[in-house]
């Protein structure tokens, strides 16, 4: 992925890394930290959370979205790739989970967002239909203090 | 049970146990009165061969039960071929009758079974014991074998026939069997890929009936595939930004909204995928970095 990633965006600097290891960033060096569906696939999260906050600067800003847990519990992952049906390994983390171990990271002003699908998604996805109404998206914000 | 066949045979399951006393009858029942004894024997010869070879792995690699029963159907057009002879089976002669055809077609049955049964047996025995996973390979495999077979056979026959001038046994299609083996072959892959499937089995070689089969395990043996999260992704790079996905496009509209990217700003994006955060990131004139575990080139 970091390849096609290359060939969008030339100018951003991009590494290689696990997330569920130390990351090679340096203390204090971002205003925000993004980390969009990539939880379900982490064990370390506790790692995760406590590096992100040690690279953010003081009031920085961090926002994790992930597969809403209450959906993973129900559905598995499984994506399309070409003809072929990917089944990616997914943890069960649950809300719960998440919240808590963003707080035990020294995160602040927690705030849990909870998106569903609605008529909008499916226009943009028809097959999204069974979605409507549910919990899709998790998304958590926080603050560094 | 024990004094007949003795132990390998006695501790076969009841249903194999069956299977062979019906077909041990039929085959007796085929021999009383055949046309020809030579053409029988040539006929029933195969099954003279599977049988020995079925009952000693009958416990030590059980097949499924419609492997089973497929074989015994077999067997039984064989023997039946073998009795009247090919041309003069009566069944070929009434669907002769009936659909008005130009020969008796009762070869082409056993043609269809000559393709269809290897098929199903090749893809269990490789589907438990080699590395294989249904897919392109498996049916390549598959197909290939049965076609060696259907060739062997032919060309044992045509052998035959030459020795034994006048046998009724011959095919009367040169080429065509093969291609109608090769049929039945592709045929047997698409309706078991559907039926039944066992998967690998590592190491198990209990016999996994198609009925006994969770939904679970089926649905693993469609062209699920569950490969590492990291592989997992890379292979699908190419189409993430193409394939609808709820998921990413309910992330795409509301994320971003939260976080809030401002001119000049530091953001690292960790799991940046192919980036589509990235490019919004710069739009909004902020100073992304992206972190992810996809391979680089």
């Amino acid at each position: 992925m970091l390849k096609v990633t290359r060939a969008k965006h030339p100018s951003v600097p991009l590494a290689q890394a696990d997330l569920n290891d130390r990351l090679p960033v340096r203390r204090r060096s971002f205003d925000a930290v993004l980390c969009a569906l990539v939880g379900e696939h982490l064990s370390n999260l506790r790692l995760l959370f406590r590096e992100i906050r040690d690279g953010l600067v003081r009031g920085g800003r961090f926002v994790f979205s992930v597969f809403h847990p209450e959906m993973a519990a129900r559905h598995r992952g499984e994506l399309r790739a070409g003809w072929r049906r990917v089944r990616l390994g997914a943890l069960r983390h649950t809300v719960v989970d998440y919240l808590n171990l963003i707080d035990g990271a020294g995160f602040r002003n927690i705030e849990v967002h909870e998106f569903r699908g609605d008529d909008v998604l499916v226009e943009q996805v028809p097959w999204a239909s069974k979605y409507l109404g549910r919990p899709l998206l998790l998304a958590v914000e926080a603050r560094t203090s | 049970m024990a004094d007949r066949g003795g132990r390998e045979i006695s501790l076969l399951p009841l249903r194999q146990l069956l299977l062979l006393g019906l077909g041990s009858l039929c085959l007796a029942l085929s021999a009383m009165g055949a046309h020809d004894r030579l053409t029988w024997v040539l006929e029933v010869s195969p099954i003279l061969l599977a049988v020995p070879v079925l009952v000693l792995t009958g416990r030590r690699f059980p097949l499924t039960s419609l492997a089973y029963v497929l074989i015994f159907v077999h067997a039984l057009v064989l023997m039946v071929g073998g009795h009247y002879t090919y041309e003069r089976v009566p069944l070929g002669f009434w669907i002769q009758r009936a659909l008005h055809l130009g020969r008796n077609d009762y070869d082409r049955l056993g043609h269809f079974a000559q393709g269809f049964v290897p098929a199903i047996l090749t893809r269990e025995v490789l589907l438990r014991r080699s590395p294989l996973v249904p897919g392109k390979w498996l049916f390549f495999v598959v197909t290939a074998v049965c076609l060696a077979i259907s060739a062997a056979y032919e060309l044992f026959e045509w052998g035959a026939a030459v020795a034994w001038v006048g046998c009724g046994c011959v095919s009367r299609d040169p080429g065509r069997p093969v291609g109608h083996a090769m049929g039945h072959a592709d045929r047997a892959r698409r309706g078991r890929r559907r039926a039944v499937l066992v998967g690998p089995g590592p190491r198990s070689a209990a016999p996994r009936s198609w009925r006994g089969l969770s939904p679970g395990r089926c649905l693993m043996s469609k062209r699920v595939q569950r490969p590492e999260v990291r592989d997992g992704y890379d292979r699908w790079s190419e189409s993430y930004d193409q394939t609808p996905n709820p998921l990413v496009a309910l992330d795409r509209r509301h994320t971003l909204g939260l976080l809030r990217p401002r001119r000049r700003e530091r953001i690292l994006d960790a799991g940046c995928g192919t980036g589509a955060h990235l490019g919004l990131m710069l739009r909004s004139g902020s100073l992304p970095v992206g972190l992810d575990l996809s391979r680089a080139c």
